[in-house]
């Protein structure tokens, strides 16, 4: 140093000022590379397998991508609770999360606040994706959400018992399964036939969907028409309120159940059927924890009257905030495109149980080996039915949860039920 | 002259003492008051597809008029509040009494009686929620085992027993806090004057209702004002225990749909506003009828 | 009740009846409220030590058949628990401080101070509670953005100390308007001034308000979710009861009971311990400055 000082004086800053040229070079490429690096959030679910599969996912992103670092903002269980939040840091135009977890029946509703993926279609490669995700994150022709992973609903039964009375397979219809129900329960003590989703809440909506629909009904058409006003729609509540009072298959605490509950009863040996989401399998097999363990089976529902079973499409989508910089939506897409990726999905299906939205991966001998199930029913999952799609789900959710449970629990006639649902709707769509 | 001087002075430093709580309040408080206050005046939503139109008092007029859930959960809230309020006051009065007796163990029992209060009310509301569950609660199990239900019956499914289930959860967790305010009430009421009654040949009964009650009143009056407040906005218990189904719906579990459910599908945050001033009113009305007739003093 | 003065063996005799009476009815009430109030503590207690596939018998029992303490491991091991507990002392703590000090301020000035438009006063203090939290809460955030307040400590501080004052000061206020005037006049007379005697006459005599309106702001500010909630979006800012809500089992319909109970024992027994320690020592140390006074 002492030497070039020496120079400088000497030879009036030739040196000194390459010197200075090369220093200001290297600050301006360091600076620059630290203004580049882009952080961003994403909301995930708050902990167990899901977060830990999730931290290793980001941690290979973030290496691969080292100009981008993202955080995680756990959310809690309550669909509700996720949904309250995004409402009030959205309305307040905040850009965090940058990557918003969105559940199936938000797209429509939040689709304002998210940015427009329409043109990136063909760099998500939306094409190779399950089209009923695909529509559940389009709103008006446009792609507002890529789906992350997928849920439909599914029946579980007992093997042991549906063996022990002589049914060699699980009901293909649903009057077969309340015939199958009532045999094994006349002989066998502290049973119940079928349990299921009743309680006041949007997982209502979902198992209603799946009676709705095998019994030809449907709540709005293409156009956006309340159509729920049919006899097949009153057969389909009526039949659920019969499984309850009629057939007594059901108990009537099932209006009170929510995922866990009738989960726990089937898990108790308490019941022969179960509707209930694929989650429930993992914990239906653990030894340590199921006394069923081992002789539970999975199917996809009955079919109605309509020739036809249907499941209802959960699941999650992702989905960027409209408020985010320039720089943090790029980031985002890299994340997104990311995580759903062949290769990633594959990760998350073995090892967190969370079905893939890529139909390639459903193909892919390792998901056969860890996840049987999912490869045995993958023609549930790719037919499962989205629920009605407008903007103001939630309302109409609303709606229809509270005549259906007041059907449910005699409140109302089905029919009646029905009646008023339907003008009650046209109210709030308008029309 | 020399007193003007001094109420003066008295007015300064008065003022000066009000303000640090007046300040905080106002920091936090009033935009958010006013902004509901004058959003419901209007209709709007939160998504940029409603903009804001004013509409006056119509938001006021079709909840009272149009709006059946609203009547309802009027009816439900008010119900569960008289109710909640009047057997929470009657069991707190009778607590904080035996507490205040002179017997070992005394400060222990004292600290156990908040558990209720401190658990949180997610925590204990999930938790009777599952003593109340048809197949495995303990509280189902007893009362089968009493004859009073049948097996299987689900209290939290029906429209008869689920409102009173709440009611009781609601009991258990803010008896304490009645407990708490009455027995620091009756902590503050001088031994001399038991003492003189006792002299005089009071018995029992007369020191309570010519003593202890009295000198309760205004102690029991702003519990009960905060008790009702509370009672009367009333929603974690009733959501995490019912979501408001079979009839349980109380004023602020609907003003959730309103406010958060449909902030972005329609045009109801106007709509939700105005019913939370209705609450707003009501909890008002209730808290001059405490004033009037307890007599609690202000100024 | 038979106070006649006939006969010195009859009286005696009475008096024990009485007495006995009075024990006996006493115990079985306080058992009464024992119950009562503990049950369902203890029905946690027990649940937090059974493993899982004793939780949801049909048929339970009152104590586990095996327990376990892994649900308590597991509460500190998939998450800083103890962080989150951390968070909940300081904002419930310096809550209750601030509360405490603002509140007895402003009660003492309506009680015993010279000013007009009290009532008004009280009533703009009490009007924050009555509105429902969620009404309040989007424009809350909105302020709170404003001041750069969110993801701090002060962010929960500060909305915390406008909901607890109004009960603070409203009973602190009734409290302090019931005491015996003459003191305060005396210590006047002697030259003390305001302040002095609110802290050195006024608290000791009120003791048993403060330590009840403490105890309840601390209760309310640690048990407090939906503000904690929104306004705290860094997992190490969380408080318990977001803490707690965040629980979640192998996926996101799953709740992990066991731990949940495990989590409400861990955060209320001490609680009511440190209630145990220092409603007696709080109580008997500032009444002691009453007598003296």
């Amino acid at each position: 140093m002492h030497l070039i000082w020496n120079h400088t004086t000497d030879e009036g800053g030739g040196i000194m000022k390459k010197l200075l040229l090369v220093i200001l070079m290297v600050a301006l490429t360091v600076f620059s590379f630290a203004q580049k690096r882009v952080t961003i959030t994403m909301t995930a679910g708050a902990v167990g397998k899901e977060l830990e599969v999730l931290y290793a996912q980001l941690d290979r992103f973030m290496k691969a991508n080292p100009d981008i670092k993202v955080s995680v903002m756990p959310m809690p269980n309550s669909s509700t609770e996720r949904h309250d939040l995004y409402v009030t840091y959205l309305a307040a135009g905040e850009k965090e999360p940058t990557v918003l977890m969105l559940d199936v029946i938000w797209p429509a509703e939040f689709a304002p606040y998210l940015e427009d993926l329409t043109n990136d279609r063909a760099y998500f490669e939306l094409d190779k994706f399950l089209p009923g995700t695909v529509k559940s994150a389009t709103v008006n022709g446009r792609i507002v959400a890529i789906p992350w992973f997928t849920d439909a609903g599914l029946l579980y039964y007992r093997k042991d018992l549906l063996e022990k009375y002589g049914f060699k397979n699980p009901p293909k219809t649903w009057d077969e399964l309340v015939k199958i129900a009532k045999t094994i329960t006349a002989k066998e003590k502290n049973m119940y036939g079928f349990v299921w989703q009743g309680a006041r809440y949007e997982g209502l909506v979902c198992d209603f969907m799946e009676y709705l629909i095998s019994f030809g009904g449907d709540v709005l058409d293409e156009a956006g028409n309340v159509v729920i006003n049919t006899p097949a729609a009153v057969k389909a509540l009526q039949f659920m309120v019969d499984l309850i009072y009629k057939e007594n298959v059901s108990p009537r605490a099932v209006t009170t159940y929510m995922e866990e509950e009738a989960r726990r009863v089937f898990q108790n040996g308490q019941a022969v059927f179960m509707r209930n989401w694929p989650y429930a399998w993992s914990l239906l097999n653990d030894p340590k924890e199921s006394k069923v363990a081992g002789k539970v089976g999975v199917a996809p529902l009955p079919a109605g009257p309509a020739g036809r079973s249907a499941a209802t499409l959960g699941g999650w989508m992702l989905g960027i905030n409209k408020n985010a910089t320039p720089e943090e939506k790029e980031a985002a897409k890299k994340l997104i495109k990311f995580l759903t990726s062949y290769d990633e999905q594959l990760y998350k299906a073995v090892n967190a149980g969370q079905n893939p939205t890529r139909e390639a991966v459903y193909k892919d001998a390792q998901l056969k080996k860890a996840a049987p199930f999912m490869v045995e029913l993958y023609g549930v999952f790719i037919n499962a039915e989205p629920r009605p799609r407008t903007a103001k789900y939630s309302e109409l959710s609303d709606v229809m949860q509270k005549y259906i449970h007041a059907a449910l629990t005699q409140q109302m006639t089905a029919q009646k039920a029905i009646e008023e649902m339907a003008k009650e709707l046209n109210k709030v769509l308008g029309k | 002259m020399l007193e003007l001087k001094a109420k003066t002075r008295e007015t300064v430093v008065a003022w000066w003492m009000v303000f640090p709580a007046l300040f905080v309040i106002s920091v936090i408080a009033f935009f958010p008051l006013f902004k509901t206050f004058y959003d419901g005046f209007f209709e709007f939503g939160l998504n940029p597809n409603f903009p804001r139109k004013f509409v006056g008092f119509r938001n006021y007029v079709e909840l009272f008029i149009h709006d059946p859930r609203f009547i309802a959960a009027l009816k439900n809230t008010i119900f569960f509040t008289v109710v909640s309020v009047a057997l929470e006051t009657a069991l707190g009065l009778l607590i904080a009494i035996i507490v205040n007796q002179p017997f070992k163990f005394r400060g222990a029992v004292r600290a156990a009686m908040l558990i209720p209060w401190a658990i949180p009310t997610a925590i204990s509301s999930q938790m009777w929620k599952w003593m109340f569950n048809d197949q495995s609660g303990i509280i189902t199990k007893i009362l089968e085992r009493l004859g009073v239900i049948e097996p299987g019956f689900p209290i939290l499914g029906s429209p008869n027993t689920a409102m009173w289930a709440i009611i009781a959860v609601d009991v258990w967790k803010t008896t304490p806090f009645m407990a708490l305010l009455i027995l620091a009430g009756l902590q503050l009421i001088p031994e001399e004057l038991y003492e003189a009654a006792r002299i005089d040949g009071a018995n029992v009964w007369q020191r309570f209702t010519k003593i202890t009650l009295p000198m309760l009143s205004s102690t029991i009056a702003v519990a009960l004002i905060f008790r009702t407040l509370d009672a009367l906005r009333v929603f974690d218990v009733v959501f995490i225990m019912t979501r408001g189904s079979v009839n349980t719906e109380t004023l602020a579990v609907y003003n959730r749909v309103l406010l958060m459910d449909r902030a972005f599908t329609g045009a109801w945050f106007g709509y939700g506003s105005a019913l939370s001033v209705i609450i707003f009113a009501l909890i008002s009305i209730f808290a001059i009828i405490y004033i009037k007739s307890l007599r609690l003093k202000l100024d | 009740m038979i106070e006649n003065g006939t006969a010195q063996g009859v009286k005696t005799m009475g008096m024990t009846t009485k007495r006995v009476l009075h024990r006996v009815l006493l115990t079985t009430a306080v058992i009464f409220v024992l119950v009562w109030c503990i049950f369902p503590f203890y029905w946690a207690v027990i649940s937090s030590l059974k493993p899982n596939i004793e939780l949801f018998d049909p048929h339970p029992t009152f104590w586990p058949k095996s327990p376990t303490f892994s649900n308590y491991i597991k509460v500190f091991q998939e998450r800083p628990f103890h962080v989150n507990i951390w968070n909940s002392i300081i904002v419930a703590g310096v809550t209750t401080v601030i509360t405490l000090i603002f509140g007895s301020f402003a009660g003492y000035a309506i009680a015993r101070l010279h000013m007009r438009g009290k009532a008004l006063v009280m009533a703009l203090i009490l009007s924050v509670s009555m509105f429902p939290q969620i009404s309040i809460l989007g424009s809350l955030f909105v302020i709170l953005r404003k001041l750069g307040f969110i993801n701090t400590y002060q962010g929960l501080i500060l909305p915390y100390v406008a909901i607890t004052l109004p009960l603070t000061t409203w009973i602190l206020q009734n409290f302090f308007r019931d005491l015996p005037k003459d003191v305060e006049e005396a210590a006047a007379i002697d030259g003390c001034s305001r302040l002095r005697t609110l802290f050195q006459i006024v608290f000791p005599m009120s003791a048993p308000g403060l330590v009840a309106t403490g105890l309840l702001t601390f209760i309310a500010a640690w048990n407090e979710f939906l503000f904690a909630f929104t306004f705290m979006q860094k997992p190490e800012y969380y408080t318990v009861p977001v803490a707690i809500a965040l629980f979640a089992g192998r996926s996101q319909y799953e709740q992990p009971w066991g731990q949940l109970m495990a989590a409400a024992v861990i955060v209320t027994a001490p609680l009511v311990v440190l209630v145990l320690i220092f409603q007696n020592r709080i109580i008997s140390g500032l009444s002691a400055g009453a007598v003296k006074g």
